[in-house]
């Protein structure tokens, strides 16, 4: 019997998997985006290659992998090469999409995984972007996964680590040299969003079940589009949540320990 | 002239190996996945005390936060310096927070080409990411710049050749001949082993040349790249070495938390490294339980002992 409930967090993963495709070629990057494409694998997409910048080409992982390099990639590897290799793939345009998280996103879905506050002088030293302007330079659509407040979801990001939208404007990324066609979803707890055509500014796509424009726009540091009709965003199953509690992530590495730092951050 | 000569006139024991690095060097730990990183070498620089260090890197975790934190760096140029799913990495917060560290970030593809280029000879290489981003806004012109192509007309990076001092790599075998095989992933560590101007090598084990002649196909460097090796077996804890032993999750957990503060890394320091004489005293410290729970399942490659008690 699965517990019907299911966190935010595990809403996010389940999304997540839901925006990869069967067949396509997928370069993901640390965190959520590799239990949600372990969760396509497992579900409607048996076919998807999965790509890590360590080298990893065609994951179907046992074990719980912790890190993008973790040896647990090697049992059911179907390719073992190496970091020039495959983050050279991403720039010969052949990988179809790339996922990754980051610290904050602004409008037009630049992320910053670099520094918050000025870069000289930086309030809070992040860890710096690995892969991921590679991958969201050259994907030909980006996936972006983040946690939704008004903190990380400034209007202009403190520091571009990995292009979106740039300043917005129609020809930004081809002008810069970019060949990927830039960000296309934005997960978050609240809601799933896309990118106006147009515009490029974020924009509403459909909401978690339970939250309303409202709870999204006053959690955001910009202002969104929203469109007359928004949908909302498809619960997990049941079958979704136990491949995910008991094939993807059997031991909680992920899951619990999202839960214990929100209990921390909670006070509980 | 190659490094050729015989591996004996090679081997050093690690002390001496780590006393080669002198303060002021430039240095590369080629260290992704948790895998395969020259920890033991990492340690013995903190013993002894290693100062203005400038680390190269690309993906980097615990090793560059602990050689941060011990005060052995003064500048680095990297891709990232993060625990991934565990969180920030502490010491390097602290040290860029407060300006004591200068850094310049690049990407992992920047850095790996950059390697790449100081391995083949070549002053730089041309690359078709960065661009457009903050990467190249804040960019040190005298190491990686937008260029057209002399060719296409096509807006590229060029990313300038780097020639580390040494770079410190950890396999699992080397053979009397002084070639380098390994099991397992490369990530970009072959590119960063031929871009230094001294390559070191920390290994689990020597073997014999015919051992490595019936598995070509796993010999990573030749014997003539190699200057110096030194035996140091589990040399690579906390971190994995595929088919021989796995990370050490515990351990690098608690690193992570104690780290969180200058007290709590004092005393991982005090109680891992300055209060051990070596590897020897080091392992006796770790324990044979936990030694012995971390070593590979034959049909794996990595260890599920603790995740099956857990």
């Amino acid at each position: 019997m699965i517990e019907p409930t299911y966190s935010a967090y595990e809403m996010m993963a389940v999304v997540g998997a839901r925006e990869l495709n069967d067949g396509e070629v997928a370069f993901i990057g640390t965190g959520l985006p590799m239990l949600a494409a372990q969760m396509a694998l497992y579900t409607h997409a048996p076919r998807l290659v999965i790509i890590y910048e360590s080298g990893y080409v065609g994951c179907h992982n046992i074990h719980t992998a912790r890190l993008v390099g973790d040896i647990r990639f090697m049992k059911g590897l179907t390719m073992l090469s190496s970091m020039v290799d495959v983050l050279g793939f991403l720039q010969t345009g052949v990988i179809d999409v790339g996922f990754l998280g980051g610290a904050q996103v602004d409008q037009f879905g630049n992320i910053n995984a670099t520094v918050v506050g000025p870069y000289e002088k930086p309030l809070v030293r992040l860890p710096g972007g690995g892969g991921a302007n590679e991958i969201a330079s050259c994907a030909k659509r980006t996936i972006i996964t983040m946690n939704h407040d008004t903190r990380r979801f400034p209007k202009k990001v403190d520091y571009i680590t990995s292009p979106g939208y740039l300043d917005g404007s129609p020809d930004a990324r081809k002008k810069a040299g970019l060949i990927g066609d830039g960000p296309d979803k934005v997960i978050t707890d609240l809601a799933v969003l896309d990118f106006d055509e147009k515009t490029h500014r974020m924009r509403i796509e459909s909401l978690h079940p339970g939250i309303t424009v409202e709870d999204v726009q006053s959690r955001t540091g910009f202002e969104l589009v929203v469109p007359r009709r928004v949908e909302e965003t498809a619960p997990p199953t049941e079958e979704e949540l136990r491949i995910l509690r008991e094939a993807v992530d059997p031991t909680g590495f992920y899951i619990k320990r999202r839960a214990e730092r929100k209990a921390v951050r909670a006070g509980v | 002239m190659g490094r050729t000569g015989n591996l004996k006139d090679k081997l050093l024991p690690l002390k001496e190996a780590v006393g080669l690095v002198s303060d002021g060097s430039s240095i590369v730990c080629p260290s992704f996945g948790y895998e395969k990183v020259a920890f033991a070498f990492i340690r013995e620089l903190i013993r002894q005390g290693k100062k203005d260090l400038y680390l190269y890197g690309s993906g980097m975790n615990v090793d560059a936060d602990m050689l941060i934190g011990a005060g052995c760096i003064s500048a680095a140029e990297i891709g990232h310096i993060g625990f991934e799913n565990i969180g920030l990495a502490p010491c390097f917060r602290r040290a860029a927070e407060s300006g004591k560290m200068k850094v310049e970030d690049y990407s992992n593809f920047i850095m790996t080409m950059r390697f790449f280029a100081g391995g083949m000879g070549i002053p730089f290489m041309p690359i078709r990411t960065g661009m457009g981003s903050d990467v190249i806004a804040y960019a040190n012109p005298d190491h990686v710049i937008e260029m057209d192509s002399p060719f296409t007309g096509e807006k590229i990076l060029a990313v300038k050749a780097v020639h580390p001092d040494f770079a410190i790599l950890h396999v699992q075998r080397v053979d009397t001949e002084g070639n380098v095989s390994i099991e397992g992933p490369k990530y970009d560590n072959v590119e960063k082993a031929k871009s230094a101007k001294c390559l070191i090598v920390t290994c689990e084990e020597i073997v014999e040349p015919e051992f490595v002649q019936s598995q070509p196909e796993k010999t990573i460097l030749p014997g003539f790249l190699v200057d110096h090796v030194a035996v140091v077996p589990f040399g690579a804890h906390p971190y994995a070495c595929y088919g021989y032993y796995d990370y050490d999750w515990e351990h690098i957990e608690t690193y992570a938390q104690q780290a969180k503060t200058l007290e709590g890394f004092q005393s991982y320091l005090d109680e891992f490294i300055y209060s051990t004489e070596d590897e020897t005293d080091y392992q006796e410290k770790l324990g044979l339980q936990k030694i012995l729970g971390l070593r590979s399942n034959a049909s794996l490659g990595y260890s599920t002992y603790y995740e099956a008690i857990a």
